[in-house]
This record gives C-alpha cells, sequence and structure tokens, in this order.
C-alpha cells in the first residue's frame, strides 16, 4: 500500500509534468463531481417529495408494513437494473431479463419442490443456468453480427416458451424456510426486508467491478467506443461475453428474491420484468449510449420506483392506470440522459488552455 | 433575391466590417481568451493562427455565438451586436466552414444547400425550383454536379465547397473556415484558393484558421495570432513579418525545428516484422515489407494507395488471406489488435484519432491505461487508478502532454494534445513495432515537431516504426527507409535521410513511372493508381 502511495507521489509531482494545479482546477473538479452524481442527488430530491406527498395523501405510506413492502419490491427491481447496466454499459441491451427469470424460476420451482434439491444447490443450479442461458445469447450475438436487440428479443420468447414447455403450466409451493426467511423475515426493524440486504451487497459488488477491476473498467471501454477499445488491444468479445454472463448471473439473482417473497411460483414469473430493469437503469443515470454507470442511482430509482407505485396504489388509483405512470417515468428518464449529456457536452469547452505557462522543450 | 450569387462589388478602401474587441472568456475559472481581438475590414483574407489551445476555436464560437464572451464587444459594421445565437449571427451575415462537415450524407446537394428554406409551393416542397435554386450556387463555387446528386458521394474537398456554397447563400459577409484545408488534396486547395480569391474581391471578409503557413502565406494579407488567449499579432501585415517570426509568436520561444540531418544514421538490428507475399481481404497483393529493429520504414503513397489498409491488416483489423508474416523470425497469425498487443507487441496509432484512437468521454489515464491494465492487474482483475498511474504519467511526461489532471476527458484536450495521448497509450503499453498512421494531420507546429522527436526516439532506443504518412517532407525527415506504395501493393523502395529536394523528386518520378506502368498494364480500364482527388478519404 505504501509502496503504491509513493510511487504515484513520484509520478505525478516531478519536476516539468504539466500537471497544473490551480483554483480553477479545483472549481471543475465539483463541478465534474456533481455533474455526475446529478442523477443521484436528483433521485434523493424525487424520493423525497414522493414520500412526503403520499405520506399525507396517502394513510399508511409511511407505516412500517407499507415500507417493508416497498423495500422489498425496490429490492429486486435494483438487482434487475443492476441485469439490464451489465448490458448497457457495453452498449447493448437485454429484453430477455424477464424470460432468463423465467426459465431461472421454472427450474428453482422444479429443484426444490420436484426434485428435492438442498436449497445450496438448487441455487448454484439456477445462477448457472441464468449465466448459460445469457451466454447463449451473447455467442449468438457475436457469431451473428445482429444487434443485441434483435438477438434478446428473439431470446425472450423462445425462453419463455421453454419455460411454459418445460413445467407444463404446473405451480410450485415453496417451502423452504430459509427461502421464506429471506423474502419475509426482517432486518433490523420491521420496516426492512432481508432482500434490502441482498441489493445492497449486489451493489457493492458491481461499484467494485467498475471501479476497482480491469473487467468493469474495459466494460466502459467497450460501451464508450468499441473501435477504439478494439484497436487498444481490448479483446472485446470476452469482455461482452462476460456482461452478458454478468447480466444473466443478476437475473438468476432477482429470480431468487422474486421468489422469496411469493413463494407460489411458476413460468411466467419475469413476464413483468422488462420495464421496471430499464427505469432503474436508465433513470439511475446508466448512459443508453453506454460506457457510464452509476450503481447508486439505479438503487434509488428503484427505490423511487417502487414507492411511487405504492403511493399510487395507496390512493386508490385504480391499477389499470398505474401502468400509465409507469410508461411515463421510463420516457422522463430518458429524456433526463439525453438533458444530461447535452449539458456535459457543453461544459467541456474543445479550447480550454492550460492556465499555466508551457515548459520549454528540452530535446 | 436568392439565385443571384454574390455581394455587388464594393470598394476597396478600409472599411471594418466586423470586429471581436478586447474579449474575455473562460470556462469553468480556466481562462480561453483574455482581452483577445480580431478586426476584419472588406474584402480581405486574414489568417487566424494559434497553437492547439491557443483559443482560436473560441473566438470563432464566439464570432459565430456558440458562446458568449464574458467581457468585450462584437461588432458588425461599427454596430455593437450580441450575437446571441448561431442563428443570430448568421442573421448579421457571419458564417462558418468547420473542419467537421454538417452534411446530411443521404440527402442530395440541393438538399442540403436549401435544408430548412425549403422552396414550398402549395404545402408542398418543390424539387424542381429546389434543384433550380441550387444549381448557380454550386457552380459558384466550382462544384460542376448535378443538384441532385447524394451528398455522401462527395470527397471531403468537395464537401467545403459545399458547406461555403451553403454560407454564401446566406449571403454572408463575413466567412470563418476553421482549418478548411487539413484533409483536401493540393489540387483541391488550389481551387478552394481561386474561390477565396473571388469571394474577397467580391468584398467578404473572410478568416482562414490554418496550421499550414505556407497556405497562410499564399493566401492571406494579415494574421492575428493568439497564444494562451492573447494576441501576439493583431492583423500584422503578411508582408512585414516572416514564417519564422510568426512560429516565434505562436510558441512563445524560438524552436528549432526536428531534422534529421542532424540525427546520425541509426543502428538497424534485426528483423522485426517481415511480410512475404501477404495479401488481404482489402486488395493487398503480393505485399512484401520488412521492418528492423531500430530503424523507421515510411510508407508513402497517394490517398487511396492501401497504406492504412495494410497497417489494419497488419494489427489484425482487417484478414490477411495469403502469404507469410513473421515476427521477430517466426511465422504468425495475428488475428486482432489483442494478439498483437499481448503476443507480439505491436501497436498501432490510428488516423481516426476521435473514433478509433481515443474515447473522447473517458479520462486521460483510463485512455492511456488501457494498454496496460492487463499487465498491472492482480488476480480476478483487480486494479486501482493509483496502480496504473506511475504507468500512464511518464510517457504523458515524455510527450509534454499540456493537461490539468489525468482524470480530465480527453475530449477536453486540444488536438495536438489528444494525438500525444493516443501515442503515450503505445509507449505505456511497451510496444516494440508501432505504426503511425497520419501521425501530425491537424495538429500544430509544436505538436507535430514534438511527435517527431518522439518517433526518431523510439527508433533510437530499438523499436521499429511504421510511419505512414501523406506529408512526403515528413517522411524523407524521418524515414531510414522509404516504401511506395500505390493500388495496394508495393511500388518501390527508397533510401531515407537525404535532402528533401532530391529524395522527393526520386519519389515523385518513381510513384509516377509506376503508375504509368499500371495504366499501361491495364488499359483504358480504370487507371490502376487513381489520382488522389477522386479517391476516397479512407
Amino acid at each position: 500500500m505504501l509502496k503504491t502511495r509513493a510511487t504515484d507521489e513520484a509520478g505525478e509531482g516531478r519536476p516539468g509534468v504539466t500537471v497544473t494545479r490551480s483554483a480553477g482546477g479545483m472549481i471543475e473538479r465539483v463541478r465534474e463531481v456533481a455533474a455526475t452524481q446529478t442523477s443521484a442527488i436528483g433521485l434523493v430530491i424525487l424520493i423525497t417529495i414522493t414520500w412526503t406527498v403520499f405520506g399525507v395523501a396517502g394513510s399508511g405510506f409511511l407505516g412500517s408494513f407499507n415500507l417493508y413492502s416497498i423495500g422489498q419490491l425496490a429490492a429486486r427491481d435494483a438487482v434487475l437494473g443492476m441485469a439490464q447496466a451489465m448490458l448497457i454499459v457495453v452498449a447493448r441491451m437485454n429484453l430477455a431479463v424477464g424470460s432468463i427469470g423465467a426459465v431461472c424460476t421454472s427450474l428453482l420451482g422444479y429443484l426444490l419442490v420436484s426434485a428435492g434439491v438442498p436449497v445450496w444447490l438448487a441455487f448454484l443450479l439456477v445462477a448457472l443456468t441464468g449465466v448459460l442461458a445469457s451466454l447463449l445469447m451473447g455467442a449468438a450475438e457475436l457469431l451473428t453480427g445482429l444487434s443485441s436487440f434483435i438477438v434478446t428479443l428473439a431470446f425472450l420468447s423462445a425462453y419463455a416458451g421453454g419455460a411454459l414447455l418445460f413445467t407444463s403450466g404446473h405451480q410450485y409451493q415453496i417451502s423452504s424456510s430459509i427461502i421464506s426467511r429471506l423474502g419475509n423475515g426482517t432486518l433490523l426493524t420491521s420496516a426492512i426486508c432481508p432482500l434490502v440486504a441482498v441489493a445492497v451487497v449486489c451493489g457493492v459488488l458491481c461499484w467494485l467491478l467498475y471501479s476497482r477491476n480491469s473487467l468493469g473498467w474495459k466494460m466502459l471501454a467497450v460501451g464508450a467506443n468499441e473501435r477504439a477499445a478494439r484497436a487498444s488491444g481490448v479483446n472485446v468479445p470476452r469482455v461482452v461475453l462476460a456482461a452478458y454472463a454478468l447480466s444473466g448471473l443478476l437475473c438468476a439473482v432477482a429470480t431468487v428474491m422474486n421468489a422469496s417473497y411469493e413463494l407460489n411460483v411458476n413460468a411466467g414469473f419475469g413476464s413483468d420484468w422488462l420495464l421496471p430493469s430499464f427505469i432503474a437503469a436508465v433513470l439511475g443515470g446508466v448512459a443508453l449510449t453506454g460506457g457510464e454507470i452509476s450503481v447508486t442511482g439505479i438503487l434509488l430509482a428503484a427505490l423511487f420506483y417502487d414507492s411511487l407505485q405504492s403511493g399510487l396504489t395507496i390512493i386508490n388509483v385504480p391499477s389499470y392506470w398505474i401502468q400509465l405512470p409507469e410508461g411515463l417515468v421510463l420516457l422522463v428518464a430518458v429524456l433526463l440522459d439525453r438533458a444530461r449529456r447535452a449539458r456535459r457536452k457543453s461544459m467541456r469547452p474543445r479550447d480550454v488552455v492550460a492556465s499555466a505557462p508551457a515548459p520549454v522543450v528540452v530535446p | 433575391m436568392r439565385g443571384e450569387p454574390g455581394p455587388g462589388a464594393g470598394s476597396a478602401e478600409m472599411v471594418e466590417t466586423f470586429s471581436l474587441q478586447n474579449i474575455w472568456k473562460s470556462f469553468g475559472g480556466v481562462a480561453a481568451l483574455s482581452d483577445a481581438s480580431l478586426q476584419l475590414v472588406r474584402g480581405e483574407i486574414h489568417a487566424l493562427i494559434g497553437e492547439n489551445g491557443a483559443g482560436k476555436s473560441t473566438l470563432i464560437n464566439i464570432a459565430t455565438g456558440v458562446h458568449r464572451p464574458d467581457r468585450g464587444t462584437v461588432r458588425i459594421g461599427g454596430q455593437v451586436v450580441h450575437l446571441v445565437s448561431p442563428g443570430a449571427a448568421a442573421d448579421h451575415g457571419v458564417a462558418v466552414v468547420h473542419q467537421e462537415r454538417n452534411l446530411v450524407r443521404k440527402f442530395s446537394l440541393a438538399e442540403n444547400l436549401l435544408l430548412g428554406r425549403q422552396p414550398v409551393k402549395q404545402g408542398v416542397v418543390s424539387y424542381r425550383r429546389m434543384v433550380a435554386d441550387a444549381e448557380p450556387w454550386l457552380e459558384r463555387v466550382g462544384l460542376h454536379l448535378d443538384p441532385r446528386t447524394e451528398a455522401s458521394r462527395l470527397g471531403p474537398g468537395q464537401a467545403q465547397l459545399l458547406e461555403i456554397a451553403k454560407a454564401l447563400m446566406r449571403r454572408c459577409q463575413v466567412l470563418l473556415l476553421d482549418e478548411p484545408t487539413s484533409s483536401i488534396t493540393d489540387a483541391e486547395f488550389e481551387h478552394l484558393m481561386g474561390i477565396l480569391r473571388e469571394l474577397r474581391d467580391e468584398g467578404t471578409s473572410i478568416v482562414f484558421v490554418s496550421h499550414k503557413l505556407e497556405e497562410v502565406y499564399a493566401l492571406c494579407s494579415r494574421a492575428t495570432v493568439l497564444r494562451d488567449g492573447r494576441n501576439v499579432l493583431n492583423g500584422a501585415s503578411l508582408g512585414e513579418v516572416s514564417q519564422e517570426d510568426i512560429v516565434r509568436a505562436m510558441v512563445g520561444r524560438h524552436i528549432e525545428l526536428f531534422a534529421s540531418g542532424s540525427v546520425a544514421k541509426r543502428q538497424t538490428g534485426a528483423p522485426r516484422l517481415e511480410l512475404r507475399n501477404v495479401s488481404t481481404e482489402l486488395g493487398h497483393h503480393g505485399v512484401d515489407l520488412t521492418v528492423h529493429k531500430g530503424e523507421i520504414v515510411g510508407l508513402y503513397g497517394l490517398v487511396g494507395a492501401g497504406r492504412t489498409e495494410l497497417a489494419r491488416a497488419i494489427v489484425g483489423l482487417a484478414k490477411v488471406t495469403g502469404g507469410e508474416v513473421r515476427v521477430d523470425g517466426r511465422p504468425t497469425r495475428i488475428r486482432n489488435p489483442y494478439d498483437a498487443l499481448r503476443h507480439h507487441r505491436i501497436g498501432y496509432v490510428s488516423e481516426d484519432r476521435k473514433d478509433e484512437g481515443l474515447i473522447l468521454t473517458h479520462s486521460i489515464s483510463r485512455n492511456v491505461g488501457m494498454t496496460v491494465w492487463a499487465r498491472l492487474e492482480r488476480r480476478m482483475g483487480w486494479i486501482s487508478e493509483s496502480r496504473v498511474r506511475p504507468h500512464v504519467a511518464p510517457p504523458l511526461q515524455r510527450l509534454d502532454v499540456r493537461m490539468q489532471r489525468v482524470s480530465q476527458p480527453v475530449g477536453s484536450l486540444s488536438g495536438g494534445n489528444q494525438q500525444k495521448v493516443s501515442a503515450a497509450k503505445w509507449i505505456a503499453a511497451e510496444a516494440e513495432l508501432l505504426i503511425f498512421d497520419e501521425p501530425t494531420v491537424g495538429i500544430d507546429v509544436a505538436a507535430k515537431d514534438a511527435m517527431h522527436r518522439l518517433i526518431a526516439e523510439l527508433a533510437d532506443d530499438g523499436l521499429a516504426v511504421l510511419l505512414i504518412s501523406s506529408d512526403l517532407r515528413e517522411v524523407v525527415q524521418l524515414a531510414d527507409r522509404i516504401v511506395l506504395m500505390g493500388d495496394f501493393r508495393i511500388l518501390d523502395e527508397i533510401e531515407g535521410g537525404g535532402d528533401y529536394g532530391p529524395v522527393s523528386q526520386r519519389v515523385m518520378r518513381a510513384i509516377t513511372a509506376a503508375t504509368e506502368e499500371a495504366e499501361a498494364a491495364a488499359g483504358d480500364a480504370d487507371g490502376a493508381a487513381r489520382p488522389a482527388a477522386e479517391a476516397p478519404a479512407q
């Protein structure tokens, strides 16, 4: 640790390096941080507003029972958002999150109920299946050269159909106490579901991936400019496959989370996952063009989305109408994404002069 | 009024038509312009010169209403105006032609010209009138093409002319040309010069931004030089200042421009890369090429000769379909740039800096580091910025990249510094064979000099260098050997390192001879060596 820091200082502080440290640089830096965190800051404000409005307008919104169920749903949606983000980051998308969920749910039900496999082994096999199902899509994309939109759309129906065939519409009643405690127990207070901790752990791991792991860095590079990444010696196919694998793994995690509070599961699970996965990712500040991510944003966006839904239900908006604001939230999220990029662009003038005079080049 | 080209010929007296006075502008606390001025008189071509990052683009953006000055005044015809938007500037007769062209490639020339002001008859766009309206303006700039031609068929030089026609049609009095010659051929430049002179004689005031001082002297009467956002020369008459004075003004010091005449002949080592009878999916045939350790091989040819394509095939961005590639004497196949870097230490500094050389939205550190992560990561890929920094800082320092922080996005740097970052990446990677593809296009004198020094130093250190350049002077200056390429074949090879005059003559003679030979062989069908002016950009 000490050694790293020493070399670091030597690298930056050596005379002749034209790194200028000025008040202007500091301000620029603060601005930069503020700009990258706009989505998180904005979401905290949105959540506060939502909670205040529904806390006043709807009775019981801020009660521990309601907060518990918001957390339960938001945790799953956050993980779905991360599953989606894994591919958005590499400038792709995963339309089949829900269908992979259906495959995983069917398998989980079959293994636990029909096959009587131990819980840990079932989890492992479900995770493996999620990864493989997603990897298959990645391989198909790389082999055909088609866009991820088309490929994952094709697999969406293939997997959903396959799951139905496999279970023949069977319902599985999961009775494992470990699973039911995960989805219906409490954590610290009666207002927090243990699933919240699962989502936070996933979030921390994602954050580590993108800030401290070369795979995450390469994923960001591929997403921002695939040609440049390839020309710089990044093994693009390998990185893309890894992104698909991680997306599939997170779908499997979301499956277990979903099953843990529903308990009575079938192959129809996952059919409504696509919209929340996109809302959590895009509203959370994952650039649709790739190459940028905010894990905090995803967690907060999921919380906002499920707070809004719960609030609308509490003030007795008919469930048919709730779908409308859902769609609107996605639309707003995309518009925000665009505005954010436009603003960042205008903050980046082409012609900035380094404020210190240039040192003379000594040949 | 439309359809009648050009303003009435005015008197030639020194009437100030457009002026930017004492302009200040800063971005996020960093001053881009401090008290900069630019004064234009009616009917002149005025050069605006400065290194990358000197503030030229900011000044142009202020003149065209993209940015608003923090302080200072803009006058048009003596009246103070506030150019609040690009639209407002256009209304005042100020037009700009950027380096990056703003054409809709799928639209016809006429549609591009009349974009946003199509003639409408009963609510329907009248194509016939559009074509008729466009024709005189295309003629005006010497584009003798059918107005219905698709814009994507234009070469870079022609696209430039179309942009100028667009500006003229909007009745501009002040025309700003931002590095109009960085991607066009000599013949196209001659043509452009003729058009600009005509416009000048008709009373248009033209600002000409260029790094090429020969062009400036050929075309302009006065020059304004910026350095660090300030005027070093303000409308100096070019009859009274020499090129050396201008360079000194730009750079702020006297620079001894690098010349290889002063360098002792390099000792070259074993062959690093050998191509034997190589053909590629891009159309190369029977290519033989050897690059030794400690040697700079210049690959020269006309645009469209297949040089960039050969480089791409070498690093695995295109398929080698026949022949043999040897690295360090061993036959091998390079499937992709990952292979090239990991297993053969070959790097490619792309000519397409913005799309392939760099990730503009990512930081300097991430861009340079991309090639070294694989070497630095711990188990499971764990890595940190502080681990990468010691490997990223020295190359940046060696190339004297002017930046505020390594965490700054590359897109915020000037063109010359971006190019340096693009090269720094491969120095950090400790590549042993480097292919530089047009390393000095569109960058300023000092950055160009830095690139030249770097390339020579790398070869002195024992690296094998393949230098692709359309700048013959650069190739003659740097290369130990010059390989001539035409029509995806190797034409000839010439000893480098001599005086520019005789060597360049031999090069041109060899190219002409090979071209004639090829044409004779191919008969009348499709002259084998395509003339540069008609060749596509890539």
